[in-house]
């Protein structure tokens, strides 16, 4: 009998069901939000509409937004946990707060990994399937299918690192790295770091496929004249970022399966016994690691270079030494992994070299402020809120950089290692870069996205209180660092004079909060008004590059004629043949709302667009299934889930007619309609 | 212009100088505040007490001012030119008009400078970092007159036990050494994970392991009292793992010496196996004897399974240790 | 019309060649941590006392020749012989069968000595690198599998011909990454 139950549920016992409080709630939340979101569907009758439209979709720009709705979704589970570390950590002197250690460790585990595996890298997926098409004249992936299985695995993964709340078991309480050996079967005999691992497999498999996909569409699908050096920066910046990933997330999968082959086999790859070698875990995994951090802020990178040159409306400086400053960032990450753990005990030769490696990359980040600002330098710079984001971005960039030398020198690192200087570093470093990058990005792009600008003043609240907010929260960090208060503390003694700085980190979470409940705001107006805003040019912020000389939002083969490009700022270029006659030098530069091309009906051609497919969700659903067996160790689940998705990836390949064609005549008919739609 | 019209002129201005006066307010007593608080005695980094914390935060302020070179002047052109290049200002004034050059770029010359000019920071600090590096190498005997006092730590489950091997005596959660004598922290761990041994106002930290020997020496100036820590996450216990470093004059520790050797415990192969339980919270102990070889044993177990032969790989170990340190 | 399908040229064989690469690299994370974990046997048996070098001999033969007829299949497929490219694809199915087998029995033999995969890290990393690139031999045949049914069911089509291609290349790309197995595991364990 209790080896039928072994065998039916695994690991899975009733124990194992919520029964804590804040599990209670998140599953009585998750649950009551699952059924009104079903119950508005069914009235509305839009359960069709949401699967051919939006789920099964292979169109970028749809993934693009479901990505960044993900993504935001994600932002509110990682959000809440930070506000719980806080609120904790603010309590805590002298008293165990209201958490305990286990649980404590549990929810900056789960902050980490899903602000950095599912909001950051989230966000930057949406935007970049919105806007690397568009930016590079193509009109879809190279890959349809694979984008939206690369989506629907990383949702999975999502969902797999949240379903302890709803499932039960624990989540791991290791770090968001899981070092070896705590992660081992050893300290960690539950099922927390299972799910860490079979969430970030499927997850990283999603983010592989997606690199692969996004690699293939920039080197094979620009359009015709765009040479890699006339790419814009963003797609160049996405491009290393991308090549990261495929070098980077193949040692995140081998690192994390190795982990789980010690966990389930009881193999000793990791163990502290039996040959087992800890420190090459902590090797591997900042292998990863780190080229992970540039996979987050490489692409931010590029944005500011489109938002500085647009808003500066000049074009950017330097352009060939922001293409080198980004490869030899992208080169420089592979060679810094050590600098996470100088205190490991290498040799003097060996951790200055690393030291050394990473000052470098301050030469490459130096030329890009230095070329931001010089964009700006002779330009015209209007300070519209994605303006604020950057100005916002160089302010806490150039304070991380300061801080990151702390870091790079290891006599210095013995120091601010594993306390919460280093918190406060990286934090500077991603939501000043990344997070502030995507803040802006998708402010810069929304009336691409949505055909109408966001409340621009509402906009620059938030960024206010964002930017006040992030200050208030992390320069204490910073301090306590200096007091000696190590990361990671659940409690600690009140002799030590922590709490007030904890507090007034607190205080800046309460801040960001309001922060983001203006953007909500503003989201929210913005969409009542959106009969102000709209924008129909397609051009609101008299862009550059290809994406504003299409329709706000974009029909869904993107461009109707496949433009040629001839210089670095086609778009800006088009534009200024248009005010050739009569320019007066210095004078006439092109205004946005500048009108289009216009093409015949001739220069239309048939065009071929990929079929919606529903196989991607199939197949992410199966490759879940299977992960949560392997974490619950239900071993006939796990083999219906392995199957299944072997045999829907067998019928995929079976499957020659993944795409249709639109005939010419009705893209003129289209075209016209946008246009009747315009002008009237 | 209509008189209400200039006096809402006037009154953004004054708004404005307003609200430039609030902010500088702000960001001053920010200043301060920060100032103090890096100035108070309880903040570590900044007050060392021996000459390896000393110098690792002079290495920080050097570092630190290394950067500001850069740093300073382009947050002040940051500001400087996003304020003269605003549009608002060349639509005000309509000689900037001429000043806009949508075509303008640095040139190949100009952006050789740009990389220049970081490049002669990063070379200078460096060699700043190469040298200290290998000045304040953990493995690094301290240069005194004086004997080193060795120490072996085992990072446990959640404590820290110290063997004195010469004296022959063990304490938990608890260390002891004379002033401005160098100290040699053997650094091994034992049932628990990867470890971080910390002691900031004495020097930087460095991980304790199973299986492996990690050196670490320190020499405070004077006597005190300093707070130790373990800096990395090992579990349930973590956030209570700390121990107390006091540094006496040479007389006060050899007293000390004499009355730990008056404690009824003794640390055997058994109390340690107890001690080898997870625990938390753990209250200081003292042991007035210590069972022979037991760090190494400690530190053997997990590199090979007990076997007669394991001698070998210690005296081999030890030869290595010696090694590293004449370098 | 399809005289000539030049399936160098499929957009879908580029992604493929950047999927192989990243598979390297787990590749090569596996065998860092075999060369890292090479002499950790913590008492147990290490890998001259345990490889017998005719067995692998003859496995490294049969991957080998195997990689040889699937470029065979590849040509026929090219030259529109579907018997023929059937035949070599049986035959590529039957050696690596062949590989799989024996790698199978040395692995049974290694546990009946007791020397399985817990007993040291050795092991482990031993088990796992080989056993990760017997893993994609196993997918490898299934594809194989798949293929012989492609080649029969469907036209030799641009989209079928190009699946072809890149299973081929898949299968060549195990090739290589058994001959740094035979060198790195088997060539130098056996002497050192």
């Amino acid at each position: 009998m209790e080896n039928m139950e072994k065998f039916i549920f695994g690991k899975l016992t009733l124990d194992a069901l919520p029964h804590l409080w804040y599990t209670i709630g998140a599953t009585a939340s998750i649950l009551l939000m699952g059924i009104v979101f079903a119950i508005i569907l069914t009235k509305t009758k839009l359960w069709g509409w949401l699967w051919h439209e939006w789920l099964t979709s292979t169109d970028p720009k749809k993934i693009g937004t479901m990505y960044l709705i993900f993504a935001a979704l994600m932002f509110f589970r990682g959000l809440i946990d930070a506000g719980m570390i806080w609120i904790q950590q603010a309590m805590a002197a002298d008293s165990t707060g209201y958490l305990s250690a286990d649980h404590f460790q549990q929810i900056f585990t789960s902050h980490g990994d899903i602000m950095v595996f599912f909001v950051t890298m989230g966000i930057f997926f949406g935007l970049m399937n919105w806007i690397i098409p568009l930016q590079i004249g193509a009109r879809d992936l190279a890959y349809p299918f694979v984008n939206s299985l690369g989506f629907w695995l990383t949702v999975a993964g999502g969902i797999l690192i949240n379903l302890f709340f709803v499932v039960g078991g624990d989540f791991a309480n290791t770090g968001w790295l899981a070092p070896a050996p705590l992660s081992e079967l050893e300290f960690n005999p539950g099922v927390g770091v299972d799910y860490l691992i079979w969430s970030l497999q499927l997850s990283g498999l999603g983010s592989l496929l997606a690199g692969i996909n996004f690699i293939v569409t920039i080197i094979k699908e620009r359009a015709p004249g765009m040479t890699l050096m006339k790419m814009p920066l963003f797609v160049w910046t996405s491009l290393c970022g991308m090549l990261l990933i495929i070098t980077a997330f193949p040692v995140l999968t081998a690192t994390t399966l190795l982990l789980w082959l010690d966990r389930f086999f009881g193999m000793h790859f990791f163990t502290t016994g039996f040959g087992g070698n800890q420190m090459m875990y902590f090797n591997l995994i900042w292998m990863w690691g780190h080229p992970e951090v540039y996979i987050l802020v490489l692409p931010a990178f590029g944005l500011y270079s489109e938002i500085v040159a647009t808003f500066s409306q000049k074009k950017i400086a330097g352009y060939t030494s922001m293409v080198i400053a980004a490869l030899s960032i992208t080169a420089l990450s592979y060679l810094v992994w050590l600098h996470h753990f100088f205190t490991m005990g290498a040799g003097a030769d060996v951790n200055s070299f690393f030291g050394i490696v990473t000052m470098l990359i301050a030469i490459p980040s130096g030329v890009q402020v230095f070329n931001w600002i010089l964009t700006m330098y002779k330009g015209k710079v209007i300070f519209a809120s994605p303006m604020y984001w950057f100005m916002g971005f160089v302010a806490t960039f150039m304070l991380g950089g300061m801080t990151g030398v702390f870091m790079a020198s290891p006599p210095a690192d013995f120091q601010v290692h594993n306390s919460l200087f280093l918190i406060a570093h990286f934090h500077t470093m991603i939501v000043g870069v990344a997070l502030f990058g995507s803040f802006a990005g998708i402010t810069y792009w929304f009336p691409k996205i949505m055909g109408f600008t966001l409340n621009e003043r509402l906009g620059k609240y938030a960024f206010w209180l964002w930017l006040i907010g992030f200050f208030v929260s992390f320069i204490p960090l910073y301090l306590l660092g200096f007091k000696g208060a190590t990361r990671r503390l659940d409690h600690y003694a009140a002799s030590t004079d922590w709490q007030p700085l904890y507090i007034t980190a607190a205080i800046g979470f309460i801040i960001i909060t309001c922060g983001i409940l203006m953007q909500i705001y503003q989201l929210i107006v913005s969409i009542k008004e959106r009969k102000l805003h709209l924008d129909t040019t397609g051009d609101p912020w008299n862009g550059r590059t290809l994406e504003w000389s299409t329709t706000s939002p974009p029909p869904h083969y993107n461009f109707a004629v496949i433009p040629t490009v001839s210089g670095r700022d086609p778009f800006w270029e088009m534009k200024l043949q248009g005010v050739q006659k009569g320019r007066r030098p210095g004078k006439d530069y092109p205004q946005k709302n500048y009108p289009e091309k216009e093409y015949s009906e001739k220069e239309y051609k048939d065009i071929l667009l990929p079929k919606n497919t529903a196989m991607g969700i199939y197949i992410s659903a199966f490759a879940f299934v299977f992960g949560f067996a392997v974490v619950w160790h239900i071993l006939w689940l796990a083999t219906i889930g392995l199957v299944g998705t072997i045999v829907c990836v067998i019928i995929i390949s079976f499957d020659e007619h993944r795409e249709y064609i639109l005939p010419a005549a009705e893209v003129a008919q289209n075209e016209a309609s946008i246009k009747s739609l315009v002008q009237g | 212009m209509a008189k209400w019209q200039k006096d809402k002129v006037a009154k953004t201005t004054a708004m404005k100088i307003i609200r430039f006066i609030i902010v500088l307010l702000v960001i001053t007593s920010a200043a301060f505040a920060t100032f103090f608080i890096l100035k108070s005695d309880s903040t570590l980094l900044t007050h060392p007490k021996g000459v390896i914390a000393r110098d690792e935060f002079h290495l920080m302020l050097t570092n630190v001012f290394h950067m500001l070179i850069v740093i300073v002047p382009t947050y002040i052109l940051l500001f400087v030119v996003a304020w003269k290049y605003r549009a608002k200002n060349s639509s005000k004034l309509d000689r900037s008009q001429a000043e806009y050059d949508p075509d303008k770029s640095p040139g190949i010359f100009g952006e050789l400078i740009l990389w220049i000019i970081p490049s002669i920071i990063v070379a200078s600090m460096a060699t700043i970092t190469w040298d200290a590096t290998h000045d304040l190498d953990p493995y690094r005997p301290l240069k005194s007159e004086v004997k080193p006092l060795q120490i072996q730590v085992v990072a446990l489950n959640w404590k820290w036990l110290f063997i004195y091997p010469e004296q022959g005596i063990a304490t938990v959660n608890f260390v002891q050494f004379p002033e401005r004598t160098p100290v040699h922290f053997s650094l091994a761990a034992d049932g628990s994970p990867m470890n971080s041994f910390w002691i900031p106002q004495l020097s930087g930290q460095i991980y304790a392991m199973t299986g492996m020997v990690t050196p670490l020496y320190i020499m405070a100036d004077g006597p005190g009292v300093y707070a130790g820590k373990a800096a990395e996450i090992n579990g349930q216990g973590y956030a209570d793992m700390v121990f107390v470093a006091k540094s006496t004059s040479q007389s006060n520790f050899d007293s000390w010496i004499v009355s730990v050797k008056q404690s009824p415990l003794q640390l055997t192969n058994n109390t340690y196996n107890e001690l080898l339980r997870p625990s938390e919270n753990n209250p200081t102990t003292l042991y007035s004897s210590v069972e022979e070889g037991l760090f190494n044993k400690v530190v053997l177990k997990y590199m090979h399974p007990m076997h007669p032969t394991h001698h070998m790989y210690l005296n081999h170990m030890d030869s290595h240790m010696e090694h590293k340190c004449a370098h | 019309m399809e005289e000539n399908i030049k399936v160098e040229d499929d957009i879908k064989v580029f992604g493929f060649w950047i999927y192989l690469m990243t598979d390297l690299i787990i590749f090569a994370v596996l065998f860092a941590c075999f060369i890292v974990l090479r002499n950790s046997t913590f008492g147990g048996p290490s890998g001259h006392e345990l490889f017998r070098m005719s067995s692998v001999l003859i496995e490294t033969l049969a991957l080998l020749t195997s990689s040889f007829t699937c470029s065979l299949a590849m040509f026929e497929i090219q030259q529109k012989r579907k018997n023929m490219a059937t035949f070599w694809f049986a035959v590529t199915f039957a050696l690596g069968m062949v590989f799989l087998f024996i790698e199978f029995s040395e692995f049974s033999e290694l546990m009946d000595k007791g020397a399985n995969w817990q007993r040291s890290a050795f092991l482990s990393a031993f088990f796992t690198l080989v056993g990760t690139h017997g893993l994609h031999i196993s997918v490898g045949l299934l594809w194989i599998i798949i293929a012989i049914f492609r080649v029969w069911l469907r036209p030799l089509s641009a989209f079928n011909v190009c699946n072809i291609f890149r299973l081929v290349l898949f299968w060549h790309f195990l090739d290589l990454v058994w001959i740094f197995i035979f060198t790195v595991v088997y060539g130098t364990g056996h002497l050192l």
